[in-house]
């Protein structure tokens, strides 16, 4: 079986998982779009005051335009990719992961597959949306700036995937740890806003060690025609940040030695 | 003689009350406490969402000296606080009654001589008192050492009873929301879509005093903001929502008011739900 064939079983074995609770999955797909509007609001309660001052050097849709990127890359990232995580995480905790290592095929495909999620598109429609909206309200970006941005994007999908890879990675040695999704929202909660508002150390830090910049901030001033070194160093920096985290994943998944199963 | 008689009983009913809940609460921290690695991260989480919104605020008050009526030093606080009375209160009721009753396990409960409810508030004691020491007290000592923020009530017997009243008033709230998986069985969309907008409608996200002042003046009405934004701004000594000041003890007073509400909707819920009640899978 190809890839693609079992990217497309999975899909539709999930879609039919989802479809057995219609209310509840309606219900999900309305929370999971305005979940993720939250850091919106707050840019727009914080604009919307009587003086409309937020973040210096920022205008409210150039933040809106960083966060709505936001909501794009985890719109495509989500249900993709990064239900690998609980994957992991339920599979290590029942023992059930063993069924997944005697598979035929890479661990890592199958979790991947296993944990996709149609239903966090509606993430993407919501960035989608607001991406128009921003970007409708400021100068149109050029051809070149376009083109970065479409590259840039390729490399914050990269960033998500391979925080999923540590997050996931650190579930082998550490239980059924549900509380890694917290560490990731935390973590990507700095990424939803300009790198300005942070000490030139912690933005270096963002950029290069962790480069969660490069999820929305860097893509976005691509689009703004403002690319600059730091927004440059988190490209390299992003993909040495994969071939780390494969390496992590796969180290992490050799500890996995079948308790509970 | 009756009287008498009725207090005796009264007493022995509350003794007994008194014991379950420290029993159900030991074997809940005994428990937990087997997880307190997990319950460490919050060291992590804690202070690095603090750290952005100290971020976030730093910036937007270089250019501007209030937002909503706040100044640097008290969104600063609030947030402080907030995070700190969320180690307090928080909890996960509704998730667990859920599970019980889609997996049918809830019959267990059903049979034995104790309310749910009262042991599911029990549980929640002790997973708190677990929580008070290895969440609260050390991001207490990293908001003071990193932050340079010791956060102490203004008013330390109006904050506390503000924060047991916020305890009990998101437990009411959970456990309400759990109650619907009577109903639909599986409820993670309900659950999600109430938790999102009792974090926002309760100040969990940001200060109740940023939305609009008729926004405000709806807040008032609803019983989230005593989760959350009433033990915050009573733990920071003043309250002020939609135009209008409350001195402390007549907000406390409010929120014993709005807790008691909160109680009989989950008890009418309960009654109705429990009908509902199958046992299926059990």
């Amino acid at each position: 079986m190809s890839v693609g064939q079992i990217w497309s079983r999975a899909l539709r074995s999930s879609l039919a998982r989802r479809m057995a609770y219609r209310a509840d999955l309606f219900l999900s797909v309305a929370v999971t779009l305005l979940s993720e509007l939250v850091s919106p609001l707050v840019t727009l309660l914080i604009y919307g005051g009587s003086s409309g001052k937020g973040f210096p050097g920022w205008g409210m849709f150039e933040v809106l335009l960083v966060q709505s990127i936001f909501l794009m890359s985890r719109g495509v990232a989500f249900p993709l990719f990064m239900g690998l995580m609980y994957g992991v995480l339920d599979q290590v905790r029942s023992g059930h992961f063993e069924l997944t290592l005697l598979r035929p095929r890479s661990p890592l495909l199958i979790l991947v597959c296993q944990g996709l999620d149609p239903i966090g598109l509606t993430r993407l429609a919501g960035g989608i949306g607001l991406f128009a909206v921003s970007l409708s309200r400021l100068p149109a970006p050029s051809a070149l700036g376009w083109l970065s941005f479409a590259a840039l994007f390729a490399f914050s999908l990269l960033v998500l995937f391979s925080l999923a890879l540590f997050m996931s990675g650190t579930l082998f040695m550490w239980v059924g740890n549900g509380r890694v999704y917290e560490l990731l929202d935390v973590l990507l909660n700095f990424a939803q806003y300009p790198l300005s508002i942070f000490p030139r150390a912690f933005s270096l830090a963002v950029s290069v060690a962790v480069p969660i910049a490069a999820v929305a901030y860097v893509p976005a001033q691509a689009l703004l025609g403002r690319l600059d070194l730091i927004g440059l160093l988190a490209v390299p920096a992003s993909a040495a940040f994969f071939g780390l985290s494969l390496l992590f994943w796969e180290k992490m998944r050799t500890r996995y030695s079948g308790g509970g199963g | 003689m009756g009287a008498r008689s009725l207090a005796t009983q009264a007493l022995a009913w509350a003794r007994r009350q008194a014991s379950v809940l420290k029993a159900v609460a030991f074997v809940t921290y005994k428990e937990w406490a087997a997880y307190r690695s997990h319950m460490l991260l919050s060291l992590v989480i804690g202070p690095a969402y603090f750290l952005a919104q100290y971020f976030i605020w730093n910036a937007v008050f270089s250019a501007r000296s209030d937002v909503g009526g706040l100044g640097l030093e008290a969104m600063l606080g609030y947030y402080g606080v907030a995070t700190l009375i969320y180690y307090l209160t928080m909890d996960f009721a509704d998730w667990n009654l859920q599970m019980h009753i889609r997996v049918g396990s809830f019959l267990t409960f059903m049979l034995r001589p104790l309310s749910h409810r009262y042991f599911a508030l029990s549980q929640k004691v002790g997973h708190r008192i677990l929580g008070f020491f290895f969440e609260l007290v050390p991001v207490w000592l990293i908001l003071a050492i990193a932050f340079g923020m010791p956060l102490l009530p203004a008013s330390w017997p109006w904050a506390v009873a503000s924060i047991a009243l916020g305890f009990l008033m998101v437990f009411f709230l959970n456990y309400s929301i759990g109650i619907a998986a009577f109903w639909m069985t599986r409820t993670d969309g309900l659950r999600s879509i109430f938790a999102l907008f009792r974090d926002i409608m309760a100040g969990a996200v940001l200060p109740l005093s940023l939305f609009p002042l008729p926004v405000q003046k709806v807040l008032f009405f609803l019983p989230f903001q005593y989760a959350t934004y009433v033990p915050t701004r009573v733990f920071l000594g003043s309250y002020e929502l939609g135009g209008a000041s409350f001195s402390l003890p007549a907000i406390v007073g409010c929120q014993a008011v709005a807790v008691l509400c909160m109680w009989l909707v989950s008890e009418i819920l309960w009654r109705l739900g429990a009908r509902k009640y199958t046992g299926v899978g059990a």
